[in-house]
């Protein structure tokens, strides 16, 4: 069975290089472009992984983490940030994310 | 307590000469000479405009603003007005066009010289405190640097990933040009960090730490990055603990010893040097509250390279002036505002006789202070 990612980004341009790259390596990648459809998918769908962006048209990706820690404890959350600060990978840590990518990414 | 009549006590030197303060200004200052071309632009207008003073130098002013109002240019034509457009929509270097308060002045006692001066009205942080001020959405997260940050790198996320698929399905030979793209979005993303950081606000408070330790670090990190990087030292071992802020301080130490390895690459025998002593004598009135604290702490980076281009020895430390080829010239303006957020001062000078190139760092002693 295919590994399901759920991919939270708002820019048209990354989520379609992410999901092409993912997909290439068989993955099934649903995306979403707001915090409240990621609640959404969330609370009808199980995902292996979910990849978040921070600064999306709603609100915060990461703050909003705790509520999704607490649905899904066990699904590994990757943060995606234009931020490259220590403040944001602190803040990543903090809300028990798996790993931090700042923007621009390696795809490798 | 210090009381407002202390500044006069210390003589001119203590005062502030027209130069510092105009370059403080929130306000963008052009200088415009008589022809109408821009003479001088203070750090406010070059953050306006865009543009490092040095590319504004010698435009014309209507090649570099479109005002609306035509009374503007005609004032400025004139040349002897004074006048206030308030919320004037004006177009820089071709911009989508602003609402901005624009003023112009004649300059007293120089015949055709003037004034323009620009206010945005942002910029400046808000009197209420993070993102409470006019203009900031409700609960916005984010200021300037970091909105123009996220604006650049997700296209560079959406560029770079795109090259990297595609390296996935052309052959070697092609390959060469994905790279290029890749490269080439990284070397963006590196500058706009640097931007980023030049503006950034809010870091830790500033603690004792071991400035021969920084000072190891930051050696370390420029050897693992190139290979062969030999420092001759000088330290002071009785040396008492800095105030600083460490990580910034490494940051400091990094810049200036990335510049002087560079600076004395084409030397016969490149020589870097480092220094450490107690210097009792500095002085600088700059502390909280405006009280004077001393800064007898001081650390001299030295190279032997041929030293920076005369015309831009005043200007090193503002923001995109660099003498290097490839250089965007930040890392010194970088500098002198970390060393500033730490209450310390850096200052460069030239030993023609020796052929070396100083940077001098004057830092607080951490503890209560001398007197």
């Amino acid at each position: 069975m295919k590994r399901r990612i759920l991919l939270v980004e708002d820019d048209a341009s990354i989520a379609l290089v992410i999901t092409a790259a993912l997909e290439a390596e068989g993955y099934d990648v649903t995306r979403c472009a707001s915090i409240a459809e990621r609640d959404r998918l969330l609370d009808g769908q199980q995902y292996g992984l979910m990849l978040t962006d921070v600064v999306l048209t709603d609100g915060d990706g990461m703050e909003t983490l705790g509520r999704v820690r607490e649905a899904v404890p066990h699904m590994p959350v990757i943060i995606l940030s234009a931020q490259n600060t220590l403040d944001t990978a602190v803040r990543a840590s903090d809300t028990g994310a798996f790993e931090y990518f700042p923007k621009p990414f390696d795809l490798d | 307590m210090s009381g407002p009549a202390d500044w006069r006590k210390g003589g001119e030197s203590a005062r502030p000469d027209a130069k510092r303060v105009v370059a403080s200004l929130p306000l963008a200052v052009f200088t415009l000479a008589p022809d109408l071309t821009i003479a001088a632009a203070n750090p406010a207008a070059e953050q306006l405009a865009g543009q490092g003073a040095r590319r504004l130098v010698g435009k014309l002013v209507d090649d570099v603003f479109a005002f609306e109002e035509p009374l503007i240019l005609r004032r400025l034509a004139e040349g002897e007005a004074q006048l206030l457009a308030r919320d004037s929509l004006v177009r820089i270097l071709g911009a989508p066009a602003r609402r901005i308060d624009v003023m112009t002045s004649p300059v007293a006692y120089c015949p055709g010289w003037q004034i323009l001066a620009l206010s945005e009205g942002v910029g400046v942080e808000a009197l209420s405190g993070d993102g409470g001020g006019a203009g900031a959405g409700e609960g916005t997260p984010l200021r300037a640097p970091e909105v123009l940050a996220h604006e650049i790198k997700n296209p560079l996320a959406g560029i770079r990933g795109a090259a990297q698929l595609l390296s996935r399905k052309v052959g070697e030979a092609d390959r060469a040009l994905t790279d290029l793209i890749t490269g080439e979005v990284d070397r963006i993303a590196k500058l706009v960090d640097q931007m980023q950081s030049l503006s950034r606000r809010g870091r830790e408070p500033d603690a004792p730490c071991n400035l021969h330790e920084a000072v190891r670090r930051a050696q370390a990190v420029v050897a693992a990055g190139h290979g062969g990087f030999v420092v001759e030292e000088e330290f002071d071992p009785s040396l008492p603990p800095v105030l600083a802020n460490p990580d910034a301080l490494v940051q400091v130490l990094l810049n200036l010893f990335t510049n002087a390895r560079e600076a004395c690459e084409s030397a016969r025998e490149p020589r870097i040097a480092v220094r450490t002593r107690f210097a009792s004598g500095i002085q600088l009135h700059a502390g909280p509250g405006g009280k004077p604290l001393r800064l007898p702490i001081e650390l001299r980076v030295s190279d032997n390279g041929p030293g920076i281009d005369p015309a831009l020895r005043d200007h090193i430390f503002d923001p995109f002036v660099t003498g290097k080829k490839n250089g965007q010239g930040l890392g010194l303006a970088l500098v002198q505002k970390l060393v500033r957020e730490m209450s310390g001062r850096v200052t460069h000078d030239r030993d023609e006789v020796r052929g070396w190139t100083h940077f001098r760092l004057h830092l607080p002693v951490a503890g209560p202070s001398k007197p």
